[in-house]
């Protein structure tokens, strides 16, 4: 008798397993982390192009001999007409070029009211403009697929890129520069090896910025995405154009852009669909009345006098394309 | 337990031919004679003395001890595992009703998260000193979140780490925003900035996190009620209790002569009540299990998903006009929301809804008259005129702010009402199954006894 106790214990054992089943859980998973979207290491995606090289990148079609009427426009001109507004691809981040007012909402600056003054010419009215707000990247893209009529977003004409788009005269000349801490020695780029640059993605700042192997290039999307990752310590410095940069570091007391010479040279196009032949010689002969009425020089006094110094010149335009 | 009267009766030795009960025995010769079967008919046998041995070495008195304490411990081992099968089956139930608490929670962060966001772009939007109310709205989300996020971790420790991956997250949305609103009232673009690395942050890792606590708190309560409807250790236990009692009666009566032995058929009795009742209780909470899982607990849980999905469609709103001329995007995943609430609703038009509850439509109607505020207001901008669209998304009076504030206020009492009457059901069998186990337990214990018992009176006569 005394040997069937044991069936007591392995009897207890059983139930033991039965009971013993579930209470706790598996630990509810944690999703594999995804590629932050704020900050991407290049290589950027304008590396890998094959560089293209002219001589004539700032050359564009030359104006008409005067302003036609807006009821005789054809072609991609009478269609804006037709529509009733004129859909420009801007910054709105871009302080001084092109960024929105959070205090009234409205997006002002250098770029936008170059805009302003092509709307006036062809409407009689310079708020008859729907803008789209557009990353650098995008500029390219938006003009081909016709999501926007003309981009006017600090855009360098390139030799590259007159190959998919076709550019104004240069209604500006910018060069590039850094910007870096208050109390930094750096002036320029040759100056940050071994340390986080930033730049946005697919712009000539950052195809440059390249060409640093020792640097470590950071992209983003806009310029005012590098200002977060340069508050945040991500990264040491941006680069960018000298208007940009000036927009930056007025909205950060500890960002400085040092006096230097430009890195390189950056002159600004309006952007236009590689087709709209017309379009843009209509677009050259208003650049030229702003150019020879003082409109330009007052429009540079109203937004970039102050951080950037007495209006020079307006660049000369070059035509023969 | 009272002995039965046969079996008290002083029992007559074991005899050929007839049985105490005057019922002719078996044929003694047909088939190979058991051991013990092989005396001489007619032969009385002497009641002390020890039977014959086995071939295993053990004779007739020790092996009845043995097979006694067998089948009695097989019993006992029916009472304390059908007892517990219940108790597991209730308490299954009660984990169930607390993951579906858990799945509310976690949506209700969601919600709360995508509220706030929906509050903090769309004050963006309206640029300028933001609206107090909205600034109010903002900070009562942050704070529920924060609230849940504490609760819903105390709840189950199984989301503790995926919990605190995401207070982290929270941590880093609430900082964003704060940014974004100190550079806003600065008139700085930046801010800007700060709010759309806040807006990425949230949708890009802080809502997959509550996805996946979503899902696995889901799965809990679908595995739970399985389980809370599995009694197979009650059954299995069961009948190899009365398939013991059945090969000792068997074995018995060809040692006694008599065809039944009182003691175990009252035992197989009390086993089989047992398996009646506790089955029985187990199958219909079962059943009540699977009823609030395809009612209550679908209709809550899509009510929470719709609820997410249109905190979300509204955030998209205001992100598609900050966005200026690139809304495309953005009112895709407004469009894709849409689609799944629709779904979501077909889903709840096919439950009952809670007694004494609202009816689907008091949901679907403001729901409609928000989504064509919104198509309204999207209409606006396509067509151009963007300020014309921000007045109409943040302006008052049909427009959609109103119009959604009427859905939130709609969803959350069907909500409400699909909890409470889902805790009131699921709880509710829960009493059956205690009694049900107490039962099981207590017939078991007594099967083994009545064992005992029917075997003692046969040992005693070899004493």
């Amino acid at each position: 008798m005394t040997r069937f106790r044991s069936g007591w214990p392995a009897a207890l054992a059983l139930v033991g397993v039965l009971t013993a089943c579930s209470t706790a859980y598996a630990p509810t998973p944690l999703p594999t982390p995804a590629a932050s979207a704020a900050a991407t290491t290049s290589p950027a995606p304008t590396t890998a192009a094959a560089p293209v090289t002219c001589d004539n990148a700032t050359t564009s079609f030359s104006p008409l001999p005067s302003l036609p009427q807006a009821g005789t426009l054809g072609g991609r001109l009478g269609e804006i007409v037709q529509r009733g507004y004129l859909v420009a691809g801007v910054s709105s981040d871009s302080l001084l070029l092109g960024s929105r007012n959070p205090l009234t909402n409205a997006i002002e600056g250098f770029d936008i009211d170059i805009v302003r003054e092509l709307a006036r010419a062809i409407f009689g009215d310079p708020n008859k403009v729907k803008f789209t707000v557009i990353t650098a990247a995008q500029r390219i893209p938006a003009l081909q697929d016709r999501t926007v009529d003309v981009v006017a977003r600090n855009m360098t004409m390139t030799c590259a890129r007159w190959q998919q788009i076709a550019f104004s005269s240069e209604y500006y000349h910018s060069g590039q520069k850094v910007l870096v801490r208050k109390g930094s020695t750096a002036t320029k780029l040759e100056d940050l090896g071994g340390q986080a640059v930033c730049a946005p993605l697919g712009t000539s700042s950052m195809a440059v910025l390249a060409k640093y192997p020792d640097i470590k290039a950071v992209g983003s999307d806009t310029h005012t995405g590098c200002l977060v990752l340069f508050q945040q310590g991500q990264v040491a410095a941006i680069t960018g154009d000298d208007t940009v940069l000036a927009g930056l570091a007025a909205q950060d007391p500890y960002a400085v852009v040092p006096k230097s010479d430009p890195i390189t040279a950056e002159p600004y196009g309006l952007g236009f669909n590689k087709d709209d032949v017309t379009f843009v010689k209509y677009a050259n002969t208003v650049l030229e009345q702003l150019r020879s009425t003082g409109r330009w020089k007052a429009i540079y006094d109203t937004w970039l006098a102050g951080p950037l110094g007495p209006a020079p010149a307006p660049p000369v335009a070059v035509y023969g394309r | 337990m009272s002995q039965p009267a046969a079996a008290a009766a002083p029992a007559p030795p074991p005899r050929a031919g007839s049985t105490a009960y005057g019922v002719p025995a078996p044929a003694v010769p047909s088939g190979a004679p058991a051991p013990g079967q092989a005396r001489p008919t007619g032969m009385p046998v002497p009641a002390p003395t020890p039977g014959p041995t086995t071939r295993s070495g053990a004779d007739t008195p020790t092996l009845m001890r043995r097979i006694s304490l067998l089948v009695a411990t097989v019993c006992t081992v029916f009472a304390v595992v059908g007892g517990v099968t219940l108790v597991d089956n209730r308490t299954a139930l009660g984990r169930a009703g607390a993951n579906v608490t858990q799945v509310v929670t976690v949506q209700s962060i969601y919600g709360d998260l995508l509220r706030a966001d929906a509050n903090a772009t769309n004050a963006f939007l309206v640029g300028g000193l933001e609206n107090a109310a909205q600034r109010a709205d903002y900070e009562a989300a942050m704070g529920r979140v924060s609230e849940a996020i504490a609760a819903a971790a105390a709840a189950q420790p199984a989301d503790a780490t995926a919990l605190a991956a995401l207070n982290g997250l929270v941590t880093d949305y609430a900082a964003g925003i704060e940014s974004a609103r100190a550079y806003n009232r600065e008139g700085l673009p930046v801010g800007a900035q700060y709010l759309k690395v806040a807006s990425t942050t949230l949708r890009g890792q802080a809502l997959p996190i509550l996805d996946n606590l979503i899902t696995a708190n889901r799965d809990r309560v679908g595995g739970e009620i399985d389980d809370a409807g599995s009694s197979w250790p009650l059954l299995v236990t069961g009948l190899l209790a009365l398939g013991a009692l059945a090969w000792a009666s068997v074995w018995l009566a060809g040692r006694t002569r008599r065809r039944l032995n009182s003691g175990l058929v009252l035992a197989a009795a009390a086993v089989v009540a047992a398996l009646v009742t506790g089955t029985a209780f187990a199958m219909s909470a079962a059943s009540t299990a699977q009823q609030v899982r395809n009612n209550r607990v679908q209709g809550a849980l899509s009510l929470t998903a719709i609820r997410s999905a249109a905190y979300d469609a509204r955030s998209n709103e205001s992100l598609g006009l900050i966005a200026r001329g690139q809304a495309a995007p953005y009112e895709a995943q407004v469009k894709l929301r849409q689609t799944q609430i629709s779904a979501d609703f077909e889903r709840l038009g096919r439950l009952t809804w809670p007694a004494g509850s609202g009816t689907l439509n008091d949901v679907t109607n403001p729901w409609s008259a928000y989504v064509e505020a919104h198509k309204l207001a999207r209409s606006l901008d396509d067509k151009g005129d963007w300020d014309g669209a921000v007045a109409a998304v943040t302006g008052a009076a049909g427009g959609p702010t109103v119009t959604f504030s009427a859905f939130d206020k709609a969803s959350a009492a069907a909500l409400g009402q699909f909890d409470q009457s889902l805790q009131q059901e699921i709880n509710a069998p829960q009493g059956q199954l205690a009694f049900a186990a107490f039962a099981t337990a207590l017939l078991g214990l007594g099967a083994a006894a009545a064992t005992r018992r029917g075997f003692a009176a046969r040992t005693k006569e070899y004493e």
